[in-house]
């Protein structure tokens, strides 16, 4: 079980992350949802470790972050929003660099390589640097990364972006059956569709708390209570209609 | 009145212009001590050239005390090359820098094409911004070569009006540094249209390491050429395959000097030109009416085979350590395709191998080769020392490479894939690749040329070598701290008269110590194997450091600046 308690991150004199707890259990698929600047990419650096907590704590399976980082990190996969990879390598090459420094062994990761580029529809890229490869592509080559070693806890910050529709009804599908498996999974988006479409229970952050957190059963979606206007109303979204008339207006003048 | 600062043409150009400045591997902080790190550079080469100038008017005084007016003219002749070798070579070697800027690329095919201006606004805006920007260092080191070519055209032989050689100087050396950009223009203009785009990147870089390389060996040539009058007098063959040699011809064409040889070198300065801004022209117009095609053409070739790409990735290398072989493949890859990184290595191993030629061609390297026999004292000295000049320089050069980041923000891999016990095995790939670039293949690559001239006696030199060589792999490695490119780079973290005397110290120490202790093995045997045998021990010391210290030293992602200002606790609490 991952286990976040008393999360706070401060930048300087700005509070980005207050307090917040959480946790994802094995075989739940945890939507992580806010508005922009509401703290959801600082929770996953931090969850992920790539951000040190200015106060709280983080645990996966009893083992703590902050204690043992190296054996917490051997649990997780991550797929970054933005997809920062070595463009300057191939694929193939890139996956074999992570691969390695997972530790797994050379054969049995050709194999996995090899495999998983050609269920990707990446193998006949394979031997392509990726600086030629589309946002879609890059970005199922950091699924492949992040999944090559069977980690317990998967981390996903907007994973579908840049995804095309094959490629993202493919995700979700294999996302479902990780989650059946076992593996935490917690799933940063702005989409509420996904989070409806995937998600077994929902936290919603707003400026740097978790301002609600709700089992995906207890909503309506075609009813007055739906994730949206929970959404809405938690994070104390204004109504835009009169913001885009305005911006209509100005488009106008 | 709309302010020309609103125009579309002046935003672009900006953009362009800005765009030409930004590195794109530094952090804010970084690019600001980047800033001061240039500036002191400058302020170096400043000095430099007033010491030329002092060095130039001694020896004009001298001429102009001759009575004949002859040694006067052949030296005018060899110092004016020198005056515009100098610009033509610091704007070719710009232009090579940023041979990525010089044609508008894939980004800004993408980012401008989508807005209401015209292609025509987009070309003009990029070729006005590159004049600009190689314009300023034109103008820069022909104000900083004004004193030396103002110490050369005033005295008593001077026969031309004043003003009348300052604007022959000035139109032929402002044509020769044109023709210096063009040339480096239509290299990669026909790169950029001919090259298949899967190959552009690997191509461009080749083609950028080679430019940086063969600038980098001219240099010592162009400097050497202030020392041939005679050759310029009497018309020496080689003046037709040495650029700076034509434009001379051009200025003596201008000043009315109707010596046959010095015309055709002017002839051949304007062919030469005229093929340049052709070939360059013809690659913008090309580009300018297919931007989408060429841009946008199908990637259709490879990055490597099968079998290469699995040695590349060490899959069959040392399976007990993927560590460390994963690190090494990483590197190896890295330093193939980067421009930026394979340039660094080249720049300074072309410096290397300058250094390396020129002493040896001092020693006569040449005419030893041509007659055969047992080499001279000198020369045998020469081919000793070549190659601990080589692993100095090749060394610091690898090192310098392995400290640039590539992708800053994709090192996330590498932290979330930290592991203490691969710790030791992730610098020891770094410290591998130091020594096998920087001391294996400098000393397996004189070593014939030391066999040939040494004999047996090579193998005790390139042995020492070896050893003396690794000793300055592990010292400039013994606090290493990083997986190759994958930390921030802060430079200028040291001032740079200082980093630079240190330098001097350093190439002289080591070259002078490792020399000796050649000499020493060679002559006593005992004493020098003894101190041989000290030194493998401090290698093996400094190993043993850098493995054992990984496991309580966590690998640093962040270069950090020294603290910009100590205070002096005069307070006493």
């Amino acid at each position: 079980m991952l286990t976040a308690r008393q999360l706070t991150k401060r930048y300087g004199g700005l509070l980005a992350l207050d307090r917040v707890s959480f946790d994802v259990h094995p075989g739940e698929i945890v939507g992580y949802l806010g508005p922009n600047g509401s703290g959801k990419s600082t929770t996953v650096n931090l969850v992920v470790g790539l951000l040190e907590p200015s106060a709280g704590s983080i645990a996966l399976d009893d083992i703590s972050l902050s204690e043992d980082p190296i054996a917490y990190k051997r649990r997780i996969g991550y797929v970054p929003e933005e997809p920062y990879l070595y463009a300057h390598l191939t694929a193939s090459e890139y996956l074999t660099l992570v691969g390695r420094l997972r530790g797994i062994r050379a054969r049995p990761l050709e194999q996995k390589i090899s495999a998983l580029l050609q269920l990707l529809q990446l193998h006949d890229s394979r031997y392509k640097s990726m600086t030629a490869f589309s946002k879609g592509m890059r970005q199922r080559v950091l699924v492949a990364a992040a999944l090559l070693h069977d980690p317990h806890l998967i981390v996903l910050d907007e994973p579908f972006s840049g995804l095309d529709v094959n490629a993202g009804l493919l995700f979700r599908s294999l996302l479902r059956l990780l989650a059946d498996e076992g593996r935490m999974i917690l799933f940063s988006t702005h989409r509420f569709d996904m989070v409806e479409k995937l998600c077994s229970r929902v936290l919603i952050l707003s400026a740097g708390r978790v301002a609600a957190e709700h089992r995906m059963s207890e909503f309506d979606p075609a009813g007055s209570r739906s994730l949206e206007d929970t959404f809405v109303r938690v994070t104390q979204q204004a109504d835009y209609t009169p913001v885009a008339r305005q911006i209509l207006d100005i488009i106008r003048a | 009145m709309s302010d020309h600062r609103d125009e579309p043409w002046y935003l672009l150009t900006r953009h362009f212009f800005g765009a030409l400045f930004d590195l794109g591997f530094l952090s804010e902080a970084a690019a600001e001590s980047f800033k001061r790190m240039i500036i002191g550079i400058c302020a170096a080469f400043l000095g430099f050239g007033l010491l030329l100038v002092r060095v130039a008017a001694g020896k004009y005084a001298y001429l102009a005390s001759l009575d004949t007016p002859e040694p006067y003219r052949q030296m005018v002749l060899a110092d004016h090359a020198l005056l515009i070798a100098l610009p033509m070579w610091v704007v070719a070697f710009v232009a090579v820098l940023i041979g990525h800027s010089l044609f508008p690329d894939e980004t800004d095919f993408r980012v401008l094409m989508g807005l209401p201006i015209t292609r025509r606004l987009v070309f003009g805006s990029k070729l006005l911004a590159l004049a600009l920007f190689t314009g300023m260092f034109v103008v820069g080191t022909h104000v900083a070569l004004a004193p030396m070519f103002l110490v050369t055209s005033i005295g008593r032989w001077a026969a031309e009006p004043f003003l009348f050689r300052v604007a022959a100087y000035g139109v032929a050396s402002l044509t020769a540094s044109m023709f210096a950009v063009l040339a480096v223009t239509a290299v990669h203009g026909l790169l950029m249209l001919w090259a298949p785009r899967g190959r552009l990147i690997g191509a461009s870089t080749a083609t950028r390491s080679l430019l940086v390389c063969a600038l980098v060996l001219a240099l010592p040539l162009l400097v050497r050429m202030a020392f041939q009058p005679r050759a310029f007098a009497n018309g020496a063959w080689w003046l037709v395959a040495a650029p700076p040699a034509w434009f001379v011809g051009v200025e003596r064409w201008l000043l009315g000097d109707g010596r046959a040889h010095l015309s055709q070198l002017a002839l051949v300065a304007a062919l030469a030109t005229s093929f340049v801004a052709a070939a360059a022209s013809f690659s913008y117009a090309v580009l300018y009416r297919r931007f989408d095609r060429v841009i946008l053409r199908p990637a259709s070739s490879r990055t490597g085979a099968p079998g290469l790409f699995r040695r590349r990735l060490g899959i069959r290398r040392d399976p007990s350590r993927p560590v460390f072989t994963a690190i090494q493949a990483f590197t190896s890859l890295t330093l193939r395709r980067s421009v930026l990184h394979q340039g660094l290595l080249v720049a300074l191993a072309a410096v290397a191998l300058g250094l390396a030629a020129n002493s040896l061609t001092m020693a006569g390297v040449w005419g030893w080769w041509a007659r055969g026999g047992s080499a001279s004292a000198r020369l045998a000295d020469a081919i000793v020392w070549a190659p601990f000049v080589l692993v100095f320089m090749i060394s610091l050069a690898v090192r310098a490479a392995l400290a640039v980041p590539i992708e800053i923000r994709a090192n996330w891999v590498f932290r979330m894939t930290e592991e203490v016990d691969a710790r030791a095995d992730q610098l020891n790939a770094a410290a591998a690749v130091v020594w096998r670039l920087g001391v294996l293949a400098p000393v397996a690559l004189m070593f014939p040329l030391q066999w040939l001239s040494l004999g047996p006696r090579a193998v005790v030199t390139a042995l020492v070598t070896l050893v003396f060589g690794g000793l300055l792999a592990e010292i400039l490695m013994r606090d290493w701290a990083r997986i190759p490119f994958t930390c921030s780079y802060a430079p200028g973290k040291r001032f740079v008269p200082q980093s630079i005397l240190i330098g001097l110290v350093s190439f002289v120490g080591f070259t002078t110590a490792g020399t000796t202790l050649v000499d020493l093995t060679l002559e006593a045997p005992a004493v020098g194997w003894v101190l041989v045998s000290v030194l493998m021990t401090a290698i093996g010391a400094l190993r043993w450091r850098r493995t054992h210290y990984s496991r309580h030293t966590a690998l640093a992602f962040e270069d950090a600046l020294p603290v910009e200002i100590n205070p002096l606790r005069l307070h006493g609490d």
